[in-house]
């Protein structure tokens, strides 16, 4: 657990000092909205442009993540360290789940300000939904962030692989805050989905993360 | 090369089958024929997937190069498979449903996994050598949504059929079973015969490549 919050505290106290990602993912964000707010789009439809804003957002910051730690050739620290390499992937992905969670206030405040997007009267499951979704994306880009850092391969595949691997995640999440926003119409189907794929992204990550590591 | 032998004839037989000696069909007529063309093409392209997923996870243990060349060829062909299925589909849909395409859930997420396989085709394509281990965590995690996809269709409501088949009591007539059980071999047999030639094609390649290596 202590090498977990260890890399926690290490990923948001560089963000906090460089303030790299959320200033970045926070600008792209809000030009999705502004695009979309500009060709005429409003109301709950703002809640599926707040969600591709989250994902697209994500594929940028989430390369930048781990890019950050093969320039410095930090990764040799972190493959020396007598740690259980899941505990690194834990450690990055609650970190950006963080970084993620900030862009995502930002944006939905932005959403309600420039799309004129209603908040609904279940304020608590929207934030389930909003923290599952954000969890799910990150969890799966964490992972695709290191294998493409390691891999040396181009950034530009990470929205490529991203977006379709997190896609049906993302669907879940918009259709329930669409949902959510609207009225009582009850989301389970959605966030058990969340869920499902949450706990599928995660094993992943904990059992393929040495592996993607290693030399 | 028997392979090869097979499934040049099981094809030709299996289509013949498919046009001719099948009874139509009492609600949908004749454009219910292609199902002996869509679902065969379905189980193909799982198949593909199903070895490149095994081939994937025995190279992030092994890493031995021969189940990335395995990897990427069998994705190789599950993908050309996937694009007829989703090609076929849309051909059955519109005199049957009267739409080329709708978003229920198992359209949308056999369209996903063909994106989630075509980014793992451009990472390899990209990346090339360096690129084998992002590539098998892509194929591992792309293979796994593969329940999610069926279960979606479960989940959420759907417009597509329900599955009559791939369920404890399958609900077709015995001649027409027998006939869709046919082309599915015939077409694993085609597979089959296609995977051997491409990864033939990429064995070459491999010491073609030691070759210049070493001279």
């Amino acid at each position: 657990m202590r090498p977990l919050l260890a890399i926690l505290r290490k990923d948001l106290t560089v963000e906090g000092r460089s303030r790299d990602l959320i200033p970045a993912m926070t600008l792209v964000a809000l030009l999705l909205l502004a695009l979309s707010g500009s060709a005429g789009l409003r109301g709950l439809d703002g809640a599926v442009v707040v969600w591709l804003a989250v994902v697209v957002s994500s594929a940028l910051g989430l390369t930048r993540s781990f890019a950050a730690e093969v320039d410095q050739e930090q990764l040799h620290g972190l493959r020396l360290a007598p740690v259980d390499p899941a505990w690194i992937y834990l450690g990055k992905a609650a970190a950006n789940v963080v970084v993620v969670l900030a862009v995502e206030a930002l944006i939905l405040g932005a959403a309600v300000v420039f799309l004129d997007l209603p908040l609904g009267g279940r304020p608590a499951t929207l934030a389930v939904v909003l923290a599952l979704g954000a969890a799910a994306v990150v969890s799966a880009g964490t992972l695709l962030g290191a294998v493409l850092a390691v891999a040396k391969t181009r950034e530009a595949l990470m929205p490529l692989l991203l977006l379709p691997l997190t896609a049906p995640a993302v669907m879940a999440a918009s259709g329930g805050t669409v949902k959510l926003l609207e009225g009582g119409e009850p989301v389970t189907g959605e966030v058990l989905l969340l869920a499902a794929f949450l706990a599928l992204f995660i094993a992943a990550g904990l059992l393929m993360f040495e592996y993607v590591i290693e030399e | 090369m028997l392979w090869t032998v097979l499934a040049a004839i099981a094809l030709p037989v299996g289509i013949v089958l498919a046009l001719v000696v099948a009874p139509v069909e009492a609600f949908q007529g004749e454009p219910y024929r292609i199902l002996y063309i869509h679902v065969p093409s379905v189980v193909a392209a799982y198949a593909g997937f199903t070895v490149a997923f095994v081939a994937s996870v025995l190279y992030l243990l092994r890493r031995a190069a021969r189940y990335d060349r395995l990897a990427g060829a069998s994705a190789e062909v599950g993908q050309v498979f996937l694009t007829l299925v989703l090609l076929t589909g849309p051909i059955w849909g519109k005199p049957v449903w009267g739409a080329w395409w709708t978003w229920d859930a198992r359209l949308t997420t056999a369209l996903i996994l063909w994106f989630i396989f075509a980014g793992y085709l451009m990472l390899r394509a990209w990346a090339g050598p360096a690129g084998a281990v992002a590539s098998a965590v892509v194929a591992v995690i792309g293979f796994l949504d593969i329940p999610l996809i069926h279960w979606s269709a479960v989940l959420l409501r759907t417009l597509h059929p329900r599955p009559a088949v791939f369920r404890p009591d399958p609900a077709m007539p015995g001649s027409m079973l027998a006939i869709l059980l046919f082309n599915m071999a015939a077409f694993l047999l085609t597979y089959l015969a296609l995977l051997r030639v491409r990864l033939a094609q990429e064995d070459q390649r491999a010491r073609l490549g030691a070759i210049e290596e070493a001279g």
